[in-house]
């Protein structure tokens, strides 16, 4: 089940807070608890009803993984290994057998067939999850949960299951204990919510559109304009998708209770890649921090080490976003930036605001490219429409055949609340009067009848003739 | 270590909405989340909710163990075609977009000037801008189905025809948005007919010439539908005459006797891809009379099928025709000329159709957005 669906926003959603409202006035925390995991349960398996039983596997795996931690103190490195052994082994399973065969195939010129696994939805971020709870016990940094019902609610628990943020145990286990609701509190997880699924709707579907339209013409088709215009696009359809359904997530999760860390700290202000990625999918970068690169010797054993392990922690976030090279190829390219921040380069980078911003934008962007192309091939051939634009002019398409007003209204909207409005607010102190007033809940109510209106639209799919 | 929660706790109670205003959003949220459900099942409502999707909608599914893996999906199909208010929802979402953007909420229908809509599908754009050119194999390929067809069917002492309509673009560019700019030159539908009428003897029908020559004589008489991709009676009527002309066959009572009549235009496909048909000012079209035969009649009527008509008191001959839905607006014409006439769409078209029927003329009616179609056509 999407957020963005009307399953979700007319049924699921309100059926499932008022439930929570009811139990958690008139019952306890714990029914809340039952109800929360049956709802998030439920949840995963309307969209993925056969995978969720992996899912409880996974779950069921590590929380035995950590009572034996807590229990064997002699062995539980072992458990801890094995624990992560076969998180990575799920996960390369289903996601990276096809990559991995076809890698295959393709060094030693072999042709065996593609398993063609289907992906479960949101492996990559319950796995994630559910090893930072077993490497966190083993640490010490908080007990094993002996409840598997309190443990799955923490792994499955629906705001956050298919695109975060990942949420470190240690954050949550009190609060899965003991939390109250209120009618504030409610209120801030609504508002919050509404601005995510109104940037999701409203602004992230609209570019999506017009960034899928130009990535699927042939190459040869796409002109200087329109690869940037598909790039622009691209680059905030990812940042409002996936700080959207952050916002989402938050603002659920302060609906029954919980409270979850940032995700998103508006990295399209970023004066540095290194910046950049203290803002940008927080959890995940914090994961990686956490839990490979200090583990690796962080910065700790030499330039050439650190070297090493940042390039390292880079691969990985490529691969950990898909199974595909041009995954890896986007983190090495981040990679590669950091690194050469630390250096002279940095220093030189850093003198200059306009220059800093101007610099980091442009890495950015051109990474999103190979992000979101099929393959390395076509990411280079996109990109050097970009930056050599006296070559590829003109192909005979015109861009408003991808996009019309509307499109160019979300992009102006989408550039400037990426960053700028909320400056320029700041400014002015506009922000805090904004903040919980009336004119605030006015444009909320608008922006998410909108995104009703736009969802419902999607619903509409008609022909020309009569289809049998 | 604190977490988050203990963190934010302080911070959180100073950065809260009032009571008052929490409970209103809370209300207003269950209002926009929970209540339209309710509403909907309140007796008495009265809703629009008419199927214009020319599709089935989804059915509700039955909840068993062995299909246990689509059922979200089926269920998810049904909820999103049989959500309370759904039409007039959609309605209003393209309203919006259409009124106060000039924009389409389907990316198959472009907004154009002074109301009119276009249609994009079927690579109308490509043929309009030059960009879809057939390479002389396949030229040779059309070329070669054609004269095969026409052989085949002369043997038998049958005549063809081949008609094929232009694209509502190549009729009124000044309509389109100027991004589209001047029709291309050269196009596909000028590719196709000046290399049948050079390398073949078939009869090529094409009543582009006719229809601009009709537009430049009276440019305020529309040939087209604003709102719909289809020529409209007027349109047909011209195309007709130049069919009946290129079949040699006289048309039954003079100019004078026929009568062109101003009318208010019905929205079409365009506004319904747009469900705005409620909305949306169609324009004008045109009746056309005076040439009918007081006997005709229509026998079958299926859209996707067989379209009988006759005329006994018409001496013309029989007439079968291959068509897509340009033929439907030609049919008054067609219907009253012959004696016989069967018009199949070409879903429900079988080459034994000829050999069944034995009529004295066969025609081939293809839209420029199809002339793709003339690759896989042949009649041997």
């Amino acid at each position: 089940m999407l957020f963005s669906s009307m399953t979700f926003i007319w049924l699921f959603l309100p059926i499932v807070f008022i439930g929570n409202a009811i139990l958690q006035r008139f019952g306890s925390c714990k029914a809340a608890n039952i109800l929360l995991l049956a709802a998030s349960l439920f949840f995963y398996a309307w969209g993925e009803p056969v995978y969720v039983l992996l899912m409880l596997v996974s779950i069921s795996v590590n929380w035995m993984a950590g009572i034996l931690i807590d229990r064997f103190t002699r062995q539980r490195s072992i458990v801890l290994f094995l624990d992560i052994i076969i998180n990575l082994v799920l996960l390369a399973y289903f996601k990276y057998a096809d990559m991995l065969v076809e890698t295959w195939n393709t060094i030693t010129h072999s042709d065996f067939p593609l398993p063609q696994i289907a992906l479960p939805i949101g492996i990559s971020f319950f796995t994630f999850q559910a090893m930072s709870y077993v490497i966190d016990v083993w640490r010490g940094e908080c007990l094993a949960q002996k409840n598997w019902a309190d443990l799955a609610l923490y792994i499955s628990f629906f705001p956050q299951l298919i695109a975060g943020p990942i949420v470190k145990y240690k954050d949550i286990s009190e609060q899965i204990s003991q939390r109250s609701i209120s009618a504030e509190k409610t209120a801030s997880g609504i508002r919050r919510f509404c601005y995510g699924f109104s940037k999701k709707i409203l602004i992230a579907n609209v570019l999506g559109l017009c960034a899928d339209n130009i990535y699927s013409l042939k190459i040869s088709a796409v002109s200087c304009v329109m690869a940037w215009i598909a790039c622009l696009a691209y680059t905030l359809q990812i940042y409002y998708d996936f700080s959207g359904y952050s916002d989402m997530a938050i603002g659920l999760g302060k609906m029954f209770g919980f409270d979850f860390h940032e995700n998103f700290r508006y990295p399209y202000c970023s004066r540095s890649i290194r910046e950049f990625w203290r803002r940008w999918h927080i959890s995940l970068s914090s994961w990686f921090r956490d839990y490979l690169y200090i583990p690796l010797g962080g910065n700790r054993k030499g330039t050439a080490r650190t070297w090493l392990n940042l390039l390292i922690v880079f691969f990985c976030t490529g691969i950990w976003h898909g199974a595909s090279w041009t995954f890896v190829f986007w983190g090495i390219f981040h990679g590669f930036f950091s690194l050469i921040e630390r250096g002279r380069f940095g220093r030189a980078i850093s003198r200059c605001h306009i220059l800093s911003y101007i610099y980091t934008l442009l890495v950015v962007m051109s990474g999103w490219v190979f992000f979101r192309a099929e393959t390395l091939s076509k990411g280079f051939a996109l990109v050097k429409r970009m930056f050599l634009p006296w070559l590829y002019s003109s192909t005979g398409y015109s861009v408003w055949e991808f996009m019309n007003i509307h499109t160019v209204l979300v992009i102006c909207i989408g550039i400037f609340g990426a960053g700028i409005l909320q400056y320029l607010a700041s400014l002015t102190k506009l922000n805090a009067r904004w903040k919980y007033s009336v004119p605030e809940m006015m444009f909320c109510t608008v922006t998410f009848c909108l995104s009703l209106l736009s969802l419902v639209g999607d619903t509409y799919n008609p022909f020309i003739y009569f289809r049998f | 270590m604190k977490t988050v929660h203990q963190l934010t706790h302080a911070q959180e109670m100073s950065d809260l909405p009032g009571r008052k205003k929490s409970m209103a959003a809370i209300i207003l949220f269950l209002l926009l989340t929970a209540c339209p459900w309710l509403l909907w099942l309140i007796p008495g409502r009265s809703v629009q909710n008419a199927n214009t999707e020319n599709r089935n909608l989804a059915e509700l599914p039955v909840f068993s163990f062995e299909t246990f893996a689509e059922y979200p999906m089926l269920m998810d199909a049904w909820l999103d075609d049989h959500l309370p208010f759904r039409s007039s929802l959609v309605e209003w979402n393209s309203a919006i977009d259409y009124f106060l953007l000039h924009s389409s909420t389907n990316e198959l229908v472009v907004p154009g000037k002074e109301g009119w809509l276009f249609y994009t599908e079927n690579h109308s754009t490509d043929y309009y801008k030059g960009r879809n050119l057939f390479s002389e194999k396949k030229l040779k390929k059309i070329a070669q189905n054609m004269q095969s067809t026409k052989d085949a069917l002369e043997a038998k002492g049958i005549s063809f025809a081949l008609v094929i309509a232009p694209n509502r673009e190549r009729m009124y560019p000044e309509y389109l948005p100027d991004w589209y700019g001047i029709p291309a030159q050269p196009n596909a539908l000028d590719q196709v007919v000046s290399y049948l009428r050079e390398h073949t003897d078939v009869t090529v029908v094409s009543p582009y010439d006719r229809l601009m020559a009709e537009k430049e004589k009276s440019p305020e008489t529309i040939l087209y539908h604003k709102t719909d991709t289809h020529w409209n009676d007027l349109g047909a009527y011209y195309a007709a005459r130049e069919l009946l002309d290129a079949l040699g066959i006289p048309f039954p009572v003079g100019e004078d006797a026929i009568n062109i009549e101003k009318k208010d235009d019905t929205p079409g496909d365009m506004a319904d891809l747009l469900n705005l048909k409620r909305l949306i000012t169609p324009g004008e079209t045109y009746v056309v009379s005076g040439y009918q035969a007081e006997d005709e009649e229509t026998v079958e009527f299926s859209f996707f099928g067989h379209i009988r008509c006759k005329a006994p008191s018409r001496r013309t001959g029989r007439i079968l025709v291959a068509r897509d839905s340009f033929c439907s607006a030609m049919i008054p014409v067609i219907r009253s000329i012959f004696t016989e006439s069967d018009m199949v769409h070409h879903r429900a078209f079988e080459n034994s159709l000829i050999d069944a029927e034995q009529p004295d003329y066969f025609v081939y009616e293809v839209v420029e957005r199809q002339l793709n179609k003339l690759l896989k056509f042949k009649y041997e």
